[in-house]
């Protein structure tokens, strides 16, 4: 057989991701199932107008209907949604990322506490009210209704952009990604709103919950990267009274 | 695609000053503009607050989306989708220059980081110059990127600021209309 020219095909390279390798991997079968059914020896059998054996429209639409269930299954987890109207339009398809995050064994924290996170820079102690900000719609309601007084936000992926312009109306931020070098971390500073970043939690915090964080804790170095701390990292727990 | 939505998209609530000064455009003709959006039931007016200002109502926001993703073509946004890779390559070390100036207060070590924020500026430039010339809009963040370098200099609020168009300000707007315009979002790319 004649070597391709461009050395090893694309299609023998490993896939970058799980759903491609699983849809490449469902596709091949199934052409392989055609193939054997069609009583098939070779490529040349199929071609000209027996073509539609090996891969029909019919099986596009049965893999396509199909591949999605089997990642939940396999990954046992959904797609993430790139954007909100996915998840909205096809629930059972897509689940937000920071829905996913993996929580934290309580073992690893001292015994009361529900989470931590980098401190942007130590000002005094918040106990407040949760008001998880994941939709544009909530922060648009924020925006027209105003931000409640005593309001922690947390806010996860599609926040961090959207709660800069409503951030000194927050009595405090908790948010789930990001560094302390993050845009949200520089606006926080600037407006003097307390505010962790890349936070970790035992549980997702639930709006109207009542928490305290230790926002007097020393500031993250800002040296810090993702993943390592210079400095330890403040805690959150359930406000006292409410635990 | 209209300017005035989309500026107020981009910066999510500010005052006619600020969306005059975003836009190169003389405060009247800004109001008149968000008058008219109002009217349409695109952009709501808090007079008051902590930070009164404009801002884009949930309808103006889907009636961004739809001009969004209509008014660039797919040539364009592979082309954009370029000079963003580029972009995001400066994008972390201006960051880290903002944060290290907000946490020092020693005068030599922020004219170091002046002066690194200038080595920054000449990589950026060119992206955003670039930018431009698909997308015209794109050569008022450089102008306003290059002013805010330019003023930071005597007043040291025009490095990181929120209230003023300080470097960060508009180099945050960029970022932010990079994503717009190219359809994505922080959290896909872990770019906070």
């Amino acid at each position: 057989m004649t070597r391709h020219p461009l050395g090893r095909p694309k299609w023998t390279l490993p896939e970058a991701g799980t759903s491609a390798a699983m849809t490449r991997a469902a596709v091949m079968a199934r052409v392989q199932e055609n193939l054997d059914r069609a009583g098939a020896r070779s490529w040349a059998d199929l071609t000209g107008d027996r073509w539609r054996d090996v891969l029909s429209a019919q099986d596009g639409a049965e893999l396509a209907a199909t591949i999605f269930e089997r990642f939940r299954l396999e990954e046992g987890r959904k797609y993430f949604a790139g954007c909100e109207v996915a998840q909205r339009e096809a629930p059972e398809r897509y689940t937000l990322r920071s829905e996913l995050q993996l929580s934290v064994e309580p073992s690893q924290f001292a015994p009361g506490v529900i989470g931590d996170g980098d401190n942007v820079f130590a000002a005094d102690d918040v106990t407040g009210t949760v008001f998880v900000v994941r939709e544009v719609s909530e922060v648009d309601r924020l925006m027209s209704d105003g931000v409640p007084e005593g309001t922690i936000a947390v806010i996860d992926d599609a926040g961090g952009t959207l709660t800069a312009p409503i951030l000194p109306d927050f009595d405090a931020v908790v948010c789930l990604a990001g560094s302390v070098r993050s845009h949200l971390a520089i606006i926080a500073r600037e407006f003097g709103v307390p505010t962790l970043m890349a936070a970790r939690l035992t549980r997702p915090l639930e709006t109207g919950e009542r928490i305290t964080v230790a926002y007097s804790a020393a500031a993250q170095s800002v040296e810090a990267y993702f993943g390592e701390d210079l400095v330890a990292r403040a805690e959150i727990r359930p406000a006292a009274g409410d635990a | 695609m209209d300017e005035l939505l989309h500026a107020l998209r981009i910066k999510g609530r500010a005052t006619t000053d600020e969306l005059a000064a975003a836009l190169d455009t003389a405060p009247q003709e800004v109001e008149a503009g968000l008058r008219a959006l109002e009217a349409d039931g695109l952009a709501i007016e808090r007079a008051t607050g902590r930070r009164p200002g404009w801002m884009i109502s949930p309808a103006g926001r889907d009636a961004h989306a739809e001009q969004a993703s209509t008014h660039v073509t797919a040539e364009v946004r592979a082309e954009i989708l370029q000079h963003y890779k580029r972009f995001l390559k400066v994008n972390d070390p201006v960051k880290e220059v903002c944060t290290i100036w907000q946490t020092t207060s020693d005068e030599e070590r922020r004219l170091d980081l002046l002066a690194e924020l200038r080595a920054l500026h000449d990589q950026a430039s060119p992206v955003v110059a670039s930018t431009g010339e698909a997308i015209p809009r794109f050569a008022r963040y450089g102008d306003r990127l290059t002013a805010a370098l330019e003023r930071a200099a005597g007043d040291p609020r025009y490095v990181v600021s929120p209230l003023v168009d300080s470097y960060h300000t508009v180099w945050f707007e960029c970022h932010e209309d990079f994503l717009v315009t190219l359809g994505r979002n922080r959290h896909d790319e872990g770019s906070w």
